[in-house]
């Protein structure tokens, strides 16, 4: 992997991402959830806020990917970047970076909107940076199968679905460890975990939980992206 | 520079393989075509050269190095012009050539190679408002970008005007002047004529025969002689002979001496010509 080609790649990621308006509708969505809060939710109310900082980097993130991708795919450009110096690696690094930046930087403007300037930041950066990324990995394993935004559309809710549960703990409607083998279980605690103090056993799963997710995201996309986007013989 | 032995490859979901034993030799410096009709598996071979499709049987070896041990380093020392232009359609030519280019350490000249194809005032264009003609020559400058030492182009000249045709030609040939080595796919035997140096003729995934434009065309076509004459009164005659002992001909000796001859034309074999009788098949 070559840091300069990755940071290169970031930068023309970024770009595209402004080109394609994922930029706009990130902030456009950024600016509703702040004003939802502000609007709707009278006294200090975290949980609504996690729940909307939750949903945010998750759904959208999730979508985002899925419409580079598919720009992508619609203009061959895939198949054109296959064949540079440009490694898998370096390409899914940059999408979950540039993805990641953006996700995190509209996090902390609903975090800042609805909570204030003292929360804990390493935390919720953590939290919700590789929460993104994850985010962002199972996303383009999903993509990569796909043709068009009307079966992308379809796999969105199997996919989202498993990850939205552990806000049934996150409530208190349930209290089950089942939950806890979800990722997303570890990015609510470290949400709650960076405005509100928790258990030192749910500080240790969640800091240790997300990143094993990370690599096991990360691995299952480098395999889809061979598998899928390359074309293999059947000889 | 190039070797294939043995390439055999199916596409997954398909029933007929699209490269059959294929084997061929690209000599460094070699501007080496691949002349078949549609369909005949041209994208598909180029794209088994470039390590775009997997699973292929046989053997593959570029630059003294088997196919399967390069690393994307491989890309550093390729250029590819695909068939269907591919860009980044919300990106102007500029940045499309940028983008390509930040994956190279190499020096660029993209000012250099837009003035070449005739689009530099159109750098800073949105692509996705390119005519056809206008992507399919950026693609084919994104493959020169880097300066590598082989270029895999499919169809280079395919939905250009003549003008626009001659341009990527007359580039193709300075790469090959330079030392390039260049393989190169079409459908156009005019083009097959005046690029090659050698040429296979592919049909239904297999390669017929592979020789110079020239051997083929001595080899496999007839060379006559056609003449008009005026056969007394108004009347116009045309005749074909064999170019072959014209001399002893007597039928076209008569002509000469005893009527007035119009015109008199050498005929060579057109490639196209020299394809059907080779392979059974037409070009188009
Ligand atoms: N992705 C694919 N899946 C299945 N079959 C394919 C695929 N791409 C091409 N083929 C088949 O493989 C064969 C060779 O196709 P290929 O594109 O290599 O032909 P070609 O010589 O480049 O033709 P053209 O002059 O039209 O570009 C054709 O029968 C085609 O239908
Ligand atoms: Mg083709």
């Amino acid at each position: 992997m070559s840091i300069k080609r990755l940071i290169g790649t970031v930068f023309w990621d970024l770009r595209l991402q402004v080109k394609y308006q994922i930029l706009t509708v990130a902030a456009v969505v950024t600016i509703l959830y702040t004003m939802i809060f502000k609007l709707l939710v009278r006294d200090e109310f975290d949980e609504i806020l996690v729940l909307l900082i939750f949903t945010d980097p998750v759904m959208l993130g999730f979508i985002f990917i899925g419409a580079l991708v598919l720009f992508e795919k619609g203009s061959h450009t895939l198949d054109a970047l296959v064949v540079t110096p440009l490694r898998i690696s370096e390409y899914l690094f940059s999408k979950v970076i540039s993805l990641g930046l953006i996700a995190t930087v509209c996090a902390l403007v609903i975090a800042i909107a609805g909570h204030g300037l003292r929360f804990n930041y390493f935390l919720f950066i953590y939290g919700v940076f590789i929460t993104s990324a994850i985010v962002t990995l199972l996303g383009f394993a999903g993509v990569s199968r796909m043709r068009n935004f009307n079966q992308y559309f379809i796999i969105i809710p199997q996919f989202l679905a498993p990850l939205a549960l552990p806000l049934l703990n996150f409530f208190q409607l349930t209290d089950s460890w089942l939950l806890y083998i979800l990722p997303t279980q570890a990015t609510l605690n470290l949400l709650w975990a960076s405005f509100h103090p928790i258990s030192t056993s749910d500080m240790v799963y969640s800091l240790i939980y997300l990143p094993v997710w990370l690599l096991l995201s990360y691995n299952y996309a480098a395999y889809s992206f061979r598998r899928h986007i390359m074309v293999s013989s059947k000889l | 520079m190039i070797q294939a032995d043995n390439l055999t490859f199916q596409y997954p979901g398909s029933h007929v393989q699209a490269a059959r034993n294929l084997n061929f030799r690209i000599e460094p410096g070699e501007i080496f075509g691949f002349l078949g009709p549609s369909g005949a598996g041209k994208s598909t071979t180029q794209k088994i050269l470039i390590g775009l499709l997997k699973g292929y049987t046989g053997k593959i070896s570029i630059m003294g190095k088997s196919l399967e041990d390069w690393d994307p380093d491989f890309y550093n020392h390729v250029g590819i012009g695909f068939e269907l232009p591919n860009h980044y359609l919300k990106l102007t030519a500029m940045e499309n050539l940028r983008f390509f280019g930040s994956f190279y350490s190499r020096k660029k000249d993209y000012l250099g190679l837009l003035e070449k194809v005739g689009l530099l005032q159109d750098a800073n264009k949105i692509v996705e408002n390119f005519s056809k003609s206008m992507k399919v020559r950026l693609n084919f400058i994104r493959a020169l970008l880097h300066d590598p030492e082989i270029l895999f182009l499919d169809e280079p000249t395919t939905g250009l005007d003549p003008v626009n045709s001659r341009k990527i030609k007359d580039i193709i040939l300075d790469q090959k002047a330079i030392g390039k080595t260049i393989f190169v796919t079409t459908h156009n035997m005019h083009d097959a004529d005046e690029l090659c140096d050698r040429i296979s003729f592919i049909v239904d995934g297999e390669l017929m025969i592979t020789e110079t434009p020239k051997q083929l065309k001595l080899d496999h076509g007839k060379h006559k002689v056609k003449v008009e004459y005026a056969d007394g009164g108004q009347l116009i005659k045309v005749k074909e002979f064999p170019l072959k002992d014209i001399g002893k001909d007597q039928k076209f000796m008569d002509i000469l001496k005893t009527r007035e001859v119009i015109s008199i034309h050498s005929q060579e074999a057109s490639l196209d010509e020299v394809f059907i009788k080779v392979t059974g098949k037409n070009l188009l």
